[in-house]
């Protein structure tokens, strides 16, 4: 049976592994990895990054346990916490600043909350952790989050296509129905460099929110991540200062289902 | 040299950096890329962006969009879904 190359109809190079898939559990939610690699080297890769979540869960904590639930119930104060709090806590600070207050590290009522960044950072370093592997092409996924490198069905570049093969695409659930898709997005990257998409919903028991659900393409995840959680607090002035400010592309959902794109999302040609 | 460091060999010759998300026509349809939509990436984790060609970014307009204007007709991969709503199979990678 001839395998066909699903980017360009032809047939597939022999060379080129199948796009293949792990998942696991950590930080609370489901961690996926797929690469188009070899069974042992994903299994080689997936293990380190499995290390980086557990990591990210001891220093960080889980599902309301931890360091940090220690500092948002005020059990533990910040200068007495791990160098890591400290220092995920001063990356917290600085979005503030950026996001004039819409990211916030702090609860409504003062303590110290960094749960919005943990999952940002640990897919951040298992992205860096593939890069170090030398892989150029990957992806990994957790809950809303997605960052991704090169291609799913990479082929030998030709002239002067950067791009290897076809892109990733990413789809985003839809708020008012979770078992379909509302968009799809594609996700480019030449090996090496990566293209994150983040979505945040409003939660249930969540205050009162400008959206129902926003998601953000940017370069890397902790952008992408916390200028969602950013547009959901702060609303349409902070969704145009971050397309402003930072190069990302937006698209929220309203509470009435209107959906609403900034002039910098990728929509479809021929709609 | 393996299929990974000829593809890595062809990155550095050609000197090739351009990443990121891209605009609604693929890439690969393009007999020649053009640079104007794609963006540079990171090859860092969470630190600042190397950029080195970014457009200038415009002033967002807000606009109200259709739904078929977000869904295209190529096979998803991925799947972003925030953590409180995710159904049975479908949080993680898509086949």
């Amino acid at each position: 049976m001839s395998v066909v190359d699903e980017a360009t109809g032809g047939p597939a190079d022999p060379r080129i592994p199948e796009l293949a898939h792990r998942s696991f559990q950590a930080l609370g939610t489901t961690v996926g990895i797929s690469a188009p690699l070899e069974p042992d080297e994903l299994d080689a890769a997936v293990e380190t990054v499995q290390r980086i979540f557990l990591d990210a869960q001891t220093s960080f904590g889980v599902d309301g346990q931890g360091p940090v639930e220690s500092l948002r119930r005020g059990d533990i104060e910040l200068r007495y916490a791990h160098r890591r709090l400290r220092a995920l806590y001063e990356q917290a600070t600085v979005w503030r600043q950026a996001t004039d207050g819409a990211y916030t590290p702090h609860t409504s009522t003062g303590p110290v909350d960094l749960s919005g960044l943990v999952k940002g950072w640990a897919i951040a370093h298992a992205g860096q952790a593939m890069m170090d592997l030398q892989l150029p092409h990957w992806s990994v996924t957790a809950g809303g989050d997605v960052l991704c490198s090169g291609s799913p069905f990479p082929a030998e570049p030709t002239g002067t296509d950067p791009f290897y093969g076809r892109h990733w695409r990413a789809g985003i659930t839809d708020p008012f129905d979770p078992a379909t898709l509302v968009a799809d997005v594609p996700l480019a990257g030449t090996p090496g460099f990566t293209a994150a998409l983040a979505t945040t919903s409003t939660g249930a028991g969540s205050g009162p929110n400008a959206y129902l659900q926003v998601s953000v393409l940017a370069e890397e995840i902790v952008t992408a991540d916390v200028l969602s959680q950013a547009i959901m607090a702060g609303g349409e002035s902070t969704l145009e200062a971050a397309v402003r400010d930072f190069g990302v592309a937006v698209l929220v959902c309203g509470h009435d289902g209107e959906l609403l794109a900034s002039s910098t999302w990728p929509l479809q040609q021929s709609a | 040299m393996n299929i990974r460091q000829a593809i890595f060999a062809s990155v550095a010759s050609a000197g090739v950096l351009a990443a990121g998300w891209v605009g609604s026509t693929p890439p690969v349809a393009q007999a020649t890329p053009a640079p104007a939509p794609y963006r540079l990436g990171s090859t860092t984790s969470g630190s600042a962006v190397a950029i080195t060609t970014r457009p200038a970014a415009s002033p967002s307009t807000l606009s109200s969009v259709r739904r078929q204007q977000l869904r295209g007709s190529e096979p998803v991969q991925l799947i972003s879904t925030p953590d409180h709503m995710a159904p049975a199979g479908l949080a993680g990678p898509r086949a």
